[in-house]
């Protein structure tokens, strides 16, 4: 009991994650049952990769607006080759081209010192071009195999193989953020580059690390989404993923301004919209008013927790403002 | 560590030759010869921009020399990176401390050096263990997973000193380290360093507080304009000599062009008075007059309040109790516009990031603060704008090609000109001027002063902060020393004393009269 109440505390995200579970469970019967409960899971799988790879980026001091694009050139990749190649090709040649587009995301906010915001806008507009021309802006159907869609469909032990796999791709995640150095580097360079970088951290390294790992995992996202769809489609899909990628780091208490955050709110910001996405099917509440909601949510997510923020700052000013006039004074007496 | 006292005869501990360091438009080192001898403190000492902080970048591997060469021992090291620095056991404390607030203080104490387990991840739980270690022996008492943030200055900085400890270096830098700690806390970073000492730790301190290098320092080196000028044992010097070595003679012979007398009148009107202003922390119950056609030279160090009074002047920051009359009246400038619009000009301490628009053309940014007042129904009038810009620069002997340049591809000097040309062309009669000839070359510095002569001649009044005490005495009507927030000295136009001013600015009182062998200078009390 203790443990749970040093959980919660540490990670508040989770309470708000359960109060939402319990809301929806109450507004609609449907909700609560195991076959929806699964469902939700394998929905908000794809976007959990997503958020994942956001979230690397993010705690580094970017943003990656790019991921969307990503993924439908993963549908592409893998579509395409697989109507002469074994998918096994087409899964790796996906993945590598996300790890591509990271890369030069990377490479673009280091070298050439483009911002992340406009560097990643680049990679957005063209990386979907590029998937358009490879399918020609039609959507392919017909050439996965049927053993392509156990990605999608399979489940072990009762729960849907996508959500397991995103299961384990947080764990590393959280493991890798905090237990590796590389990983508390991350922190370090969103925190205070500069900092970082007189300790001896390779910054530019690891900004490029993390945006090759979110282009990984965008690219997962999209393999798993050519499963759940059976075909790969370069026009509409993906289409502002990269918002609710951002929304659900943020909601789960990541910073954009880097350094803060964890892998726990990530998931739970995932978790969130996907409930809430499908509570509101269940209920049959117009799917715009789902985008509004997202927006309120993220808007409310992101004030309480910059006016802790707020409050901080307030409460050391006081205190700096009482201290006497003389803190601040550089010379003790010489005798 | 190396045992004690072999050292002393033998090669120092570090040794640089022939560094040079050069930006655009300045040298900031030329060709210096640094030692620093092993278990020793050395003070580092010199006015703002003579050079300190370039110097101790490059040996703390942040900039590399154009030119020079650094040993260790007396065998020679490239240090490229703060990596390569920190390899070699050098640790550095900047002024603006290094750590990440958002993290915890075992993980900022570890910075860049994170302990690993035999499998390669984090141990947190050494790190603990060694941090918790750490801070008893530096006397601090805090919970090592609490954020930085949530800590004050002076126990970042000992979190700093923590960090240093756990990479077992052997020199500490140390820049200012006593900027922004309250008396007690240095009483106890003293006592620390000492024990660093007593450790046999090498450490260099940047400082420009005189009681400090003589509380602490076994040796003084001094630099001036980008070079070394004085290397002293502490003992062989004294506050005078000191003093003497950081401002230089040099310019002596700059006393000549002074002005024989201040050319404000006795019963010229006072256009701006000052009474009792304060604004916690910074300043503390300022009153002064500054007269029409006179020029005020505010001295003192840094952190002094010259910089933050002339911000509140023009309504930049606010006041938190005092008044402001302009020619009689109480104004309040609560915003720059206000200011600009009551006839206060400031030309900020930081042309680049609040001078200017670097990107921008000349001609926009000398039009900037006035350009509704060339706008017609049809837009904004670019003839006029033109004329009056190039009547301006020829005034003013600013070189460019075209009015159309980029203000960023000027150099310090034309573009601090460009400065002042926006405040001339706004029609302001006070102009508040910070730092207007830092990083600025000899010739264009007169021309500065020339203008601001010729300002005042015209009839506005002027309030100019430097550094380099020997410019104000050129310059000034009168001078006021500000120290730590508080008016320390005032000093009319016939009682300018180079080194009075200095010790007044550092905060030292002296009760022998002018001139007098060797003054007899007392610690002024501390504001409480």
């Amino acid at each position: 009991m203790g443990r749970l109440i040093y959980v919660i505390r540490q990670y508040p995200i989770l309470l708000i994650l359960a109060a939402f579970a319990v809301v929806f469970a109450l507004a609609s019967p449907d909700f609560g049952r195991p076959d929806n409960i699964t469902n939700i899971l394998r929905q908000s799988s794809m976007l959990g990769f997503v958020a994942l790879g956001m979230s690397f980026v993010i705690l580094a001091g970017g943003i990656d607006l790019s991921v969307g694009s990503t993924l439908a050139l993963a549908t592409v990749i893998v579509t395409v080759m697989s109507r002469t190649l074994p998918p096994a090709l087409g899964i790796n040649a996906a993945l590598f081209a996300g790890v591509a587009v990271g890369v030069i995301n990377g490479v673009l906010v280091t070298r050439f010192r483009f911002q992340p915001i406009i560097a990643t806008l680049v990679t957005m507009a063209s990386v979907r071009g590029i998937a358009m021309v490879f399918s020609n802006s039609q959507a392919i159907f017909g050439t996965l195999p049927n053993d392509y869609f156990l990605l999608s469909d399979a489940e072990l032990a009762g729960l849907p193989l996508p959500a397991i796999l995103f299961g384990i791709a947080a764990l590393l995640s959280g493991f890798y953020l905090h237990f590796t150095r590389h990983g508390r580097e991350i922190y370090q360079v969103g925190g205070n580059e500069e900092a970082a970088r007189l300790a001896g951290v390779d910054v530019e390294s690891i900004k490029i690390t993390t945006y090759a790992i979110c282009g990984f995992m965008a690219a997962v996202a999209g393999l798993i989404l050519a499963a759940r769809t059976q075909s790969g489609e370069a026009v509409r899909t993906g289409l502002g993923w990269e918002l609710n990628a951002i929304a659900a780091a943020a909601i789960g208490g990541m910073s954009l301004m880097g350094g803060v955050g964890t892998i726990i709110g990530t998931v739970s910001g995932t978790l969130i919209i996907g409930m809430m996405s499908n509570a509101f099917n269940l209920l049959g509440i117009d799917p715009n008013w789902q985008r509004i909601v997202v927006g309120v949510l993220l808007a409310v997510a992101v004030a309480s927790y910059s006016n802790q923020d707020l409050l901080r700052a307030l409460r050391s000013r006081a205190n700096r403002a009482a201290a006497p006039p003389g803190a601040g004074a550089p010379g003790a007496p010489a005798e | 560590m190396a045992p004690p006292g072999e050292n002393k005869t033998m090669e120092p501990f570090l040794r640089a030759e022939g560094i040079s360091k050069a930006y655009p438009g300045v040298k900031a080192l030329q060709n210096v010869d640094f030692t620093i001898n092993e278990g020793e403190i050395t003070a580092l000492v010199g006015e703002n921009g003579a050079g300190k902080s370039t110097l101790m970048k490059i040996i703390s591997g942040s900039l590399t020399p154009d030119s020079g060469v650094i040993r260790v021992r007396g065998e020679e090291v490239t240090i490229q990176t703060p990596r390569d620095a920190q390899a070699l056991g050098f640790s550095t404390i900047y002024q603006e401390l290094m750590l990440i607030p958002e993290l915890s203080v075992v993980e900022n104490v570890f910075l860049g050096n994170l302990l690993a387990t035999s499998v390669g991840t984090v141990d947190w739980g050494r790190m603990r263990r060694e941090t918790a270690k750490l801070l008893d022996q530096l006397g601090l008492s805090i919970d090592t997973g609490r954020h930085v943030r949530e800590l004050g200055v002076a126990e970042q900085q000992l979190i700093e000193i923590a960090k240093a400890l756990s990479t077992r270096s052997r020199l500490l830098i140390m820049d200012e380290p006593t900027a922004s700690l309250a008396t007690e806390e240095v009483t106890k970073l003293f006592e620390i360093i000492r024990e660093l000492k007593a450790n046999w730790m090498t450490i260099v301190f940047v400082t420009h507080h005189l009681n400090e290098i003589f509380e602490m320092c076994d040796r003084a080196v001094v630099l001036r304009d980008g070079r070394i000028v004085g290397d002293e044992r502490i003992e062989n010097l004294t506050e005078d000599s000191l003093i003497q070595m950081m401002v230089g003679r040099l310019l002596a012979g700059a006393h000549k062009e002074r002005r024989q007398k201040s050319t404000v009148a006795d019963d010229a009107e006072a256009v701006l008075s000052v009474r009792n202003l304060t604004r916690r922390p910074e300043l503390d119950d300022i009153s002064f007059d500054l007269k029409r056609g006179e020029i005020i030279g505010l001295a003192g160090l840094m952190g002094a309040g010259r910089t933050e009074l002339v911000r509140c002047l023009f309504g930049a920051d606010a006041i938190h109790s005092g008044e402001i009359k302009l020619r009689g009246e109480m104004i309040r400038v609560t915003s720059p516009g206000k200011a600009l619009r009551a006839g206060i000009g400031l030309a900020p301490e930081d042309r680049k990031t609040e001078g200017l628009i670097l990107n921008l053309p000349i001609v926009e940014n000398v039009s900037l603060p006035t350009v509704h007042t060339r706008t017609s129904l049809a837009g904004i009038k670019h003839r006029t704008e033109h004329r009056e810009i190039h009547s301006l620069s020829e005034r003013m002997n600013v070189k460019f090609q075209s009015v159309r340049q980029h203000v960023g591809s000027l150099s310090g000097g034309n573009q601090q000109k460009i400065v002042l040309a926006k405040l001339i062309s706004s029609n302001v009669d006070i102009y508040l001027l910070d730092e207007p000839t830092r990083g600025v070359d000899v010739g264009a510095k007169e021309v500065i002063y020339d203008l601001v002569r010729e300002l005042t001649l015209q009839g506005a009044a002027v309030i100019v902060i430097s550094s380099v005490i020997e410019e104000l005495v050129r310059v000034c009507d009168r001078i006021i020393c500000l120290h730590l927030g508080r008016v320390t000295g005032e000093f009319a136009h016939g009682d300018f004393d180079l080194d009075t001013i200095m010790l007044r600015a550092m905060g030292k009182k002296i009760t022998a009269a002018p001139g007098a062998p060797p003054p007899d200078i007392e610690q002024q009390a501390e504001p409480v």
